[in-house]
């Protein structure tokens, strides 16, 4: 038998106790004094699945709406509870301060793409050269030159977009084709100002392609920052 | 916007690959910690071919430290 970690919350274990996660199997309390794991039993660690993903994200975000959360990372899985519970013991300030931070806010996220490479026909930034196929040159000009239009378009909604965010966090070049990925920790009441504003860049950075979904939980804001 | 904005999961559809692509990067390389395993099997096939430097780079990071 294996535990799947889901989270921890602020709350007491009998809280959980209607609580429903992968498989159907009952949620789980580990630890107290206002501090629990979410967890439920399984035979076999999860397998990775668009469904199991998607299952796992209902199941925070049940609870979410019912006590503030820090998500675990999918597929944390435990033989028995120790882990767990010294980790509630040697991270408790740790935690409760993340857990300050996430109360009342939900993350949403923003990718920046551009249309021409999702073509196929290479980036269009400012800055960016397109390569000749072969051309060692033209192919470190134009890697310049997307790292300085991610640069820039990272310069730009960091001044438009933070002013709105309890937190953020931004990666640069995370893949090809993408700019920039952010993700914002913002009040629950000021979702809608912040889409807003999102749809008001969009505007401005044509023929950039900036998406934005949520709200999610606070997965990027519940463990170390992982800026790039 | 050429894309919907501001979905929410729950009701966004999984196929949907901007949503499923931020959904990876939340649950495989986001979220608390603990020492610990993180074991994952994959079984999906579909969400392999959709992004598979995503899900390698993502994996990756999820190992245990």
């Amino acid at each position: 038998v294996t535990l799947l970690l889901y989270g921890i919350a602020q709350c007491d274990p009998e809280a959980l106790s209607d609580g429903v996660g992968l498989d159907s199997r009952p949620l789980a309390a580990i630890g107290g004094q206002g501090l629990v794991a979410l967890v439920s039993e399984h035979e076999q660690p999860p397998v990775l699945s668009q469904d199991a993903l998607w299952s796992y994200e209902q199941v925070l975000e049940e609870q979410m709406s019912r006590h503030p959360l820090l998500p675990a990372r999918f597929g944390s899985v435990f033989e028995g509870p120790e882990p767990i519970e010294s980790a509630l013991r040697g991270r408790r300030e740790e935690i409760e301060a993340r857990l300050v931070l996430v109360t009342g806010a939900v993350e949403l996220a923003v990718r920046a793409r551009s249309r021409q490479t999702e073509t196929g026909q290479g980036d269009t930034g400012q800055n960016s050269v397109p390569a000749e196929r072969g051309s060692g040159r033209a192919y470190l000009l134009e890697r310049v030159g997307r790292s300085q239009d991610a640069g820039e378009l990272t310069a730009k909604l960091k001044s438009r977009l933070d002013p709105l965010a309890r937190a953020s966090r931004y990666l640069t070049l995370p893949r090809p084709g993408t700019l920039v990925t952010a993700a914002y920790l913002v009040d629950r009441d000021g979702v809608d100002e912040f889409a807003g504003r999102v749809g008001a860049l969009q505007g401005q950075l044509d023929p950039m392609d900036l998406t934005c979904t949520g709200p999610w939980p606070p997965y990027s804001f519940a463990g170390e920052a992982q800026d790039g | 916007m050429s894309k919907e904005l501001l979905r929410s999961p729950s009701r966004a559809t999984a196929a949907h690959q901007v949503t499923l692509v931020d959904l990876l990067d939340r649950l495989l390389a986001g979220g608390i910690v603990i020492q610990g395993d993180i074991t994952l099997a994959a079984a999906d096939i579909d969400l392999v071919k959709l992004d598979l430097r995503l899900l390698v780079a993502s994996i990756d990071t999820a190992a245990p430290r």
